[in-house]
């Protein structure tokens, strides 16, 4: 088992944000955590990133309880984390961009190589602008460049939020294709989505999330005619 | 709530008629002192109208303390201005003015940046009042040769520490309650919530239609003329005014006074000046090294009880109410 | 004007340069604290002011154990360097605690400091301006038309060129660059891809405690050490960061020119007024460009 999360909740500013959310993610699946704008799946992966403390529950990665520890011991276990908001940094280069989680671990020059060249291979257009300030690409680069720098170390774990966000159909269509040969090549990759169409093809189990609850688990085939989650995305 | 009012009212009578037995009971030192605590009440009032209330920190307020203690000596040395009152009111008016240029100016920037022009506007006083020695007295300021009327009556007769002791005194006692209560209106006005609501969440201030900047303008004005009435009341007493007041340690050290006493309650700031001026002098006379002690207790401050003594007396009544 | 001849006009542009030199060392340590740490770390001026005294002493002990006075320049930046253990205590010590709190309440826990260094200088040094017995002319004068300068003013001037370099460098090549760029960024997702950032933090405390205290011990041949000198280093180093732009090196760079000049000529022709002008430039360039020269925007 990679990730467990169990009954976990969590309170903003008073409100109670996620309400005993559990949840799995196995070696090589892609799990899919979809929900309305507002409904907490960001607020669900920055809490397994150890940015906000959970109230109650734990989560376990690698069989590992890592609930409470900082988001760099996280990072350094073996998460890669793309937020929704990307966070590419300015200040550097787009290659600097994906070498800093290696440079944090420590690796040296030739490893430093071999994951630039690993990215470069998945995102042939990132090497072609390399030497670009990090936020001097566009929209569709820029959440490429995200997807890389949670990938370059080939963490045991990748947390995407919204990864097709704001993507045209055809980057749609080959940001799923290039995810789903890395699946091919034993990633393990847990993604968010606030619609349906997001929800990637190869995904092997979906979470539904409404108001900070899990209310549907299962496969894609499934849920789209469960009678909640039809109510939840208008589909009645 | 009305107990805890009337409660506030017993304690705020009872200080006031502490601090009117003073020149009767205190040793002369002491009198001094606390004479020099109550004109600097409405500098930190006024200080803390816009860093309490409106969220604004100014670390160039030594420019209006200075403001009305120039304002002061000039007129008295040039026009044989007598009437306190009079005084009085051209330092407020001289810092209607300087206020609304300055404050117009800085008012546009929030957080350290108006810290910091607020602190350039400080220094360039600063300089002026050194540069143009014709009227200002260059760096040896100007001094204070005569005492004012007070209402009109001519106390000159009393030697200068029996006038500052017994009429001055009662004057500027009257004049900082005077001044204490009207903040206390103007901070509890529909005026003073929204200063509240604009440093709270100013995005959200104006949305509710409030024009933020005038508001924030406003509460720079009414500051500056509070601090520069202190100044106002501190040049008698000083008898001699010098660029030191618009120096950016002076600013300092109105801020800090103000911390150590409190910024999140209104009465904080009042108790951070007696504890400040008594402390300094007691630690100044018997310490060559109070800086440190100053600097370690702002540390203090800072990080265990950034409400100050206010905060800290308030956690401890609960404490021992609760247990 | 009469007053300004040429060779007057080289000695005021060379002692500007000179001075723009040790001003753009203070202002770059705050610079760096800024970008990193978004405080504006007043303690900079005391730095400065204890890498003067502690230069003095170092290279008069020096001097008296017989070592030539040749290697003055070497036992000063000795001195600057050997109070690098400031940054880490500092940083662990009273900022550590203030990093989640109001700006307003930041820049005081500098100002407390201020206060507490002004006291242990006076504690350990008294009250006496401290003077080093390694003169300005040990290394000989530059003959320039008909004037003539210490060449030591050329060698800080090279020194202060030579650490800008290496600044620039270590921000721009090296792995801990890269991460401190990256916090200056993103504070959050640097943490979430590995950085301790708490490491990133002390490292450019220090840098900036250093940058102090290499300016404080390098201007010693030319000035006493007083009290007071730190505050009025802040004065000078925080005009620089505000017509520079918070947290740009480069443009602490021009800035530390331009006031160093400025400061040169003024005090020449209008002495007192110095200040003044200088404080003018400041709060024109907040009214007309409130990030400054070479500010990223707010
Ligand atoms: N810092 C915060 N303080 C208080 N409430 C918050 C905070 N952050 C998020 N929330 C609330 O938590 C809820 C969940 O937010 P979250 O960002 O996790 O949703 P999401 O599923 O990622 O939505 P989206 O699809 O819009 O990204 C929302 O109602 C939001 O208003
Ligand atoms: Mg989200």
């Amino acid at each position: 088992m990679i990730l467990e999360v169990e009954n976990l909740n969590v309170f903003r500013d008073g409100s109670h944000i996620l309400r005993n959310v559990s949840l799995e993610v196995k070696k090589g699946e892609m799990v899919c955590l979809v929900g309305r704008n507002g409904a907490g799946k960001t607020t669900l992966l920055r809490t397994i990133m150890g940015y906000i403390k959970p109230k109650s529950g734990t989560i376990k990665f690698l069989g590992r309880n890592i609930t409470g520890h900082s988001p760099h011991e996280v990072s350094i276990l073996g998460i890669g984390y793309s937020p929704d908001d990307l966070k590419i940094f300015p200040s550097l280069s787009v290659e600097e961009n994906i070498e800093l989680p290696l440079i944090t671990r420590k690796y040296n020059k030739f490893m430093v190589k071999e994951g630039l060249d690993y990215i470069y291979s998945v995102f042939p257009v990132l090497q072609s602008y390399k030497n670009k300030p990090g936020t001097h690409i566009s929209g569709g680069e820029r959440r490429m460049l995200a997807i890389a720098r949670a990938l370059v170390t080939r963490p045991s774990l990748i947390l995407l939020d919204e990864p097709f966000e704001g993507l045209a159909p055809i980057m749609r269509s080959r940001l799923g294709d290039r995810l789903k040969v890395l699946m091919e090549q034993g990633l393990t990759l847990f993604l968010t989505s606030s619609n349906l169409y997001g929800i990637p093809e190869g995904a092997n189990r979906i979470y539904c999330i409404e108001r900070g609850e899990i209310i549907y688990h299962g496969n894609l085939k499934e849920m789209l005619s469960d009678k909640q989650v039809k109510e939840v995305f208008g589909l009645i | 709530m009305k107990k805890i009012l009337s409660g506030n009212l017993f304690f705020t009578l009872i200080l006031i008629a502490l601090l009117a037995l003073v020149p009767y009971i205190a040793p002369p030192f002491y009198v001094y002192l606390t004479l020099t605590s109550l004109a600097y009440i409405p500098v930190v009032i006024g200080f803390n109208i816009l860093f309490g209330y409106t969220g604004l920190l100014s670390f160039g307020h030594g420019l209006f303390l200075a403001l009305g203690m120039y304002t002061t000596a000039f007129l008295m040395r040039n026009y044989t201005m007598e009437n306190l009152e009079v005084l009085i009111l051209a330092s407020a008016l001289s810092a209607f003015i300087v206020g609304l240029g300055v404050g117009y100016i800085c008012v546009k920037y929030t957080r350290i940046y108006f810290a910091l022009l607020t602190l350039a506007f400080g220094m360039v006083f600063y300089t002026l009042l050194i540069k143009f020695t014709p009227i200002t007295g260059g760096d040896e300021g100007l001094r204070i040769t005569f005492k004012p009327l007070l209402l009109g009556l001519d106390f000159r007769y009393l030697p200068h520490l029996d006038f500052l002791f017994q009429p001055y005194y009662y004057y500027v006692l009257g004049i900082v309650i005077i001044l204490t209560v009207l903040a206390y209106i103007i901070v509890s006005s529909h005026f003073g919530l929204s200063l509240k609501a604009i440093k709270e969440n100013s995005e959200k201030a104006e949305a509710l239609g409030i024009n933020i900047k005038r508001f924030r303008l406003y509460s720079f004005v009414i500051s500056a003329i509070y601090t520069s009435i202190g100044g106002a009341l501190l040049a008698h007493i000083t008898s001699h005014v010098t660029p030191i007041f618009s120096y950016w340690t002076t600013s300092g050290e109105i801020v800090f006074m103000t911390l150590l006493g409190g910024f999140t309650n209104f009465f904080g700031p009042i108790i951070g000046v007696f504890v400040y001026t008594l402390l300094r002098d007691f630690i100044m006379s018997t310490i060559i090294y109070w800086r440190i002690l100053f600097g370690a207790a702002l540390l203090l401050i800072i990080i265990f009880v950034p409400g100050g003594i206010s905060e800290g007396l308030i956690r401890i009544y609960k404490h021992f109410k609760g247990a | 004007m009469a007053l300004l001849e040429p060779s007057t006009i080289t000695i005021l542009v060379l002692t500007g340069i000179f001075s723009s030199s040790i001003i753009f060392l203070i202002s770059a340590g705050l610079q760096i604290v800024f970008g990193i740490q978004r405080i504006l770390n007043l303690t900079v001026g005391s730095f400065y002011a204890i890498g003067a005294y502690v230069g003095i002493t170092f290279i008069n002990f020096f001097l008296k154990m017989g070592f030539s006075v040749v290697y003055g320049l070497l036992f000063l930046i000795l001195a600057g360097l050997s109070l690098s253990f400031l940054g880490p205590t500092i940083e662990r010590g009273v900022l550590n605690f203030v990093y989640k709190k109001e700006e307003a309440f930041q820049l005081l826990a500098t100002f407390g400091l201020v206060l507490i260094f002004e006291d242990m200088i006076k504690l350990i040094w008294g009250s006496y301006p401290q003077i080093s017995d390694f003169g300005i002319l040990t290394y000989g004068e530059f003959r320039f038309l008909d004037t003539s300068f210490p060449v030591y003013y050329f060698l800080v001037i090279i020194s202060a060129f030579l650490i800008a370099f290496l600044l620039e460098f270590f921000i721009k090549k090296t792995r801990q660059g890269k991460k401190m760029r990256s916090v200056a960024d993103d504070i959050e997702m640097s943490e979430g891809l590995g950085v301790k950032v708490r490491n990133i933090y002390i490292l450019s405390f220090t840098i900036g405690t250093v940058l102090g205290t290499l300016a404080g011990a390098l201007i010693i041949p030319v000035t006493a050490a007083v009290l007071g000198m730190g505050i009025e280093a802040i004065v000078l180093a925080f005009a620089v960061v505000v017509i520079a732009g918070l947290g740009s090196m480069r443009g602490a760079l021009l800035a530390s020119l331009i006031v160093g000049l400025l400061q040169a000529f003024i005090t020449f022709i209008f002495p007192e007024l110095t200040t003044f002008v200088i404080y003018l430039i400041v709060i024109a360039v907040l009214l007309i460009k409130p990030t400054g020269l070479m500010g990223k925007e707010i």
